[in-house]
């Protein structure tokens, strides 16, 4: 009786002793941490000062808009990437910050994505004619039909023989694909900073912007105000809708009717946040607009848990939909992706790339054999 | 094991007259109806478009249930661990004393009954109790946020289970006190010692940088050595209530150290106990 008292307190002593093992062993416990993504809701410190920036260090427009009086519209931007926005636009203007992009902290695993599949062969292309998009090009910006780049061209060598002159830009057509019916595209550059792509109807009306020449009170689609996080832009209705089409088209079709306009701003520079600023024109429309957006979240939600897609319902749960603003007749819109989910999807991207192309290049090889 | 689990079965009777308990019953039944009344929530396709608790707008933003609920339930977490466990280390501490004071041990052990059976099945019956009142609020909770917003949340069963081992853990710590001292105020005393120590252990690091390098320092440590992280247990059972799961190896690791510190304070309170004279 007396020794299994004993070994009670020897059992006792073991077990404590394993215990504060593994209590106190291992690593200690790893603070919680909730997924938190920065949204961009306003310019921020790094916006302005790139903005500053480049205000000191590209070409100033000329001055051909006179100085407004008291009271008059606010001046055109002088970014150039703003400047050459028309004033409206049928579906979408947006502009990307890849340079600020290309030295975020998903920037590698980014372009990665990019040159693994045929981006490889556009990226080899552009430097074979002395641009190399990774180190010359600033931003990109869309505007429906148009693109801009800019960035760094002097290296830029191209066939001149047929080449116009369109204010300080030179204007080159690009040659057709075969089987391609659309309007014929130029290649324009401007002072060796800008090149545009498009009809030349568009491209020669971007440059009269770039230029100033312009009606006095027009203004471009996007403002410095608007300028910021990595990318930023404005969708008509029907582009924003076109999102929805497939998921909800009730919703779509209503998001044509209520909203007027949607301005969109992405911070990438470590986490992704999206926001997205809804505006409409009757309150109740607006009200209604919001809540089918988050009723389409929670569907959304509800479907990635029952295709065990957790990572893509964790993403959704970072997704709100805000009060509504400015008497009702706006809101926004707020969507995180966590930089471990964004990373991990560029590198399964890099991969597939990465095999597409030794497909391709085994199919070559097996037809030449 | 009938035997132990006939004495945990007279205690969870005993616990039912109790006013004590009772009136845990109550408050948990008081706050399920006061909530259930008071909070509305506005509620469209599985999601949650807006909120007010007694009139008060909670929030306006549209969220999907989860991730709006999801706070209440890892703080409803934490807050029923490490509350319901002071809570319990009061209502709780005469269960002990009570089951050896004069007159009631001689008639126990006149019993067919051993000791170990006595004392093991006083700590389930006390552990049985929790366990009943937090799956009776779990339980409120998830059909009074299920029926008003279309989402069922028994993950917080799971979460409720881990933070009833932050309890076992303590009341281990409290029969070890009852058999060495026969007094239900040192046994509460000890109660709510082991819950401070428990947080003071899971915030072990930190507190030690904040004291001088040297002898003190080293004395904490070591102290601390066996002491489980019942503040880190309660934050995780939280975690797998809000449908966060915690890393499944540190969990492990702070539920095996909590079982065997307890399994070890009842083999010494088993000790105590075999040695004394009746």
């Amino acid at each position: 009786m007396r020794s299994r008292r004993w070994l009670y307190l020897l059992a006792a002593a073991v077990l404590l002793a394993v215990g504060a093992w593994l209590t106190s062993g291992g690593d200690p416990p790893a603070p919680v941490s909730f997924p938190k993504v920065h949204m961009p809701r306003g310019p921020e410190k790094e916006d302005r000062e790139r903005a500053r920036a480049r205000a000191q260090s590209q070409p100033q427009q000329p001055k051909v808009v006179l100085e407004a009086p008291p009271g008059a519209p606010a001046p055109r931007p002088t970014d150039p990437v703003l400047a050459a926005l028309p004033p409206q636009v049928k579906e979408v203007a947006m502009v990307v910050e890849a340079n600020a992009l290309r030295n975020s902290d998903l920037g590698e695993p980014l372009i990665a994505c990019l040159t693994s599949g045929g981006g490889g062969d556009a990226l080899a292309l552009a430097r074979d004619a002395g641009f190399d998009p990774l180190t010359q090009l600033d931003r990109v910006s869309m505007f429906d039909d148009t693109v801009m780049l800019t960035g760094d061209f002097k290296g830029l060598r191209l066939d001149d023989a047929a080449a116009e002159h369109y204010g300080d830009a030179t204007l080159r057509e690009r040659p057709r694909r075969e089987g391609d019916d659309r309007e014929p595209q130029l290649f324009a550059t401007w002072r060796d900073q800008v090149a545009l792509v498009g009809t030349r109807e568009d491209v020669k009306h971007a440059i009269d912007r770039l230029e100033g020449r312009v009606a006095a009170g027009e203004q471009p689609v996007l403002r410095d105000s608007n300028a910021y996080g990595e990318m930023y832009g404005v969708l008509q209705p029907s582009a924003f809708a076109s999102m929805f089409d497939e998921l909800d088209p009730k919703l779509s079709q209503f998001i044509r009717g209520a909203a007027q306009s949607v301005e969109l701003h992405v911070d990438a520079m470590h986490d992704v946040g999206m926001v997205a600023d809804v505006k409409g024109g009757d309150a109740a429309q607006v009200d209604e607009l919001r809540r089918m957006m988050g009723g389409a979240i929670a569907a959304m939600r509800a479907k990635a848990v029952a295709e065990g897609k957790n990572d893509a319902a964790d993403v959704l749960d970072l997704s709100r939909v805000l009060a509504p603003k400015g008497g009702g007749t706006s809101f926004s819109m707020e969507l995180g992706l966590p930089y471990e989910l964004m990373k991990k999807q560029l590198e399964r991207c890099a991969e597939a790339g990465k095999r597409r192309r030794a497909g391709r290049a085994a199919a070559r090889d097996g037809g030449a054999g | 094991m009938l035997k132990l689990l006939q004495v945990a079965l007279d205690l969870i009777r005993e616990a039912a007259w109790r006013k004590w308990f009772l009136g845990l019953f109550l408050t948990v039944t008081l706050v399920l109806v006061l909530l259930g009344l008071s909070l509305q929530l506005d509620v469209v396709d599985g999601a949650i478009a807006g909120s007010t608790l007694f009139g008060e707008v909670l929030f306006e933003e549209i969220r999907t249930v989860t991730s709006a609920l999801s706070p209440l339930f890892m703080a409803v977490t934490v807050a029923a661990s490490m509350g319901g466990a002071l809570f319990l280390s009061v209502a709780c501490s005469d269960f002990a004393p009570s089951l050896l004071s004069p007159g009631r041990i001689e008639h126990l052990l006149s019993l067919p009954v051993t000791r170990a059976q006595l004392l093991l099945g006083t700590w389930l019956g006390g552990v049985a109790v929790a366990a009943i009142a937090t799956a009776y609020g779990t339980l409120g909770l998830i059909v009074l946020l299920g029926a008003k917003t279309g989402v069922w949340n028994f993950a917080l069963f799971g979460g409720a289970l881990v933070g009833v081992l932050v309890f076992a853990t303590v009341f281990a710590a409290m029969m070890l006190a009852a058999v060495a001292v026969r007094s239900a105020a040192f046994c509460a005393a000890v109660g709510l010692a082991t819950v401070v120590l428990g947080i003071v252990s899971s915030n072990r690091a930190a507190i030690a940088r904040a004291i001088d390098p040297g002898l003190g320092r080293r004395i904490f440590e070591w102290a601390m050595v066996p002491v489980p992280k019942l503040g880190t247990l309660a934050v995780r059972a939280a975690l797998i209530s809000g449908h966060r799961l915690p890393d499944a190896a540190e969990l492990l690791r702070l539920i095996g150290g909590a079982g065997l510190f307890s399994a070890g304070l009842l083999l010494v309170a088993l000790f105590v106990f075999e040695r004394k004279d009746f």
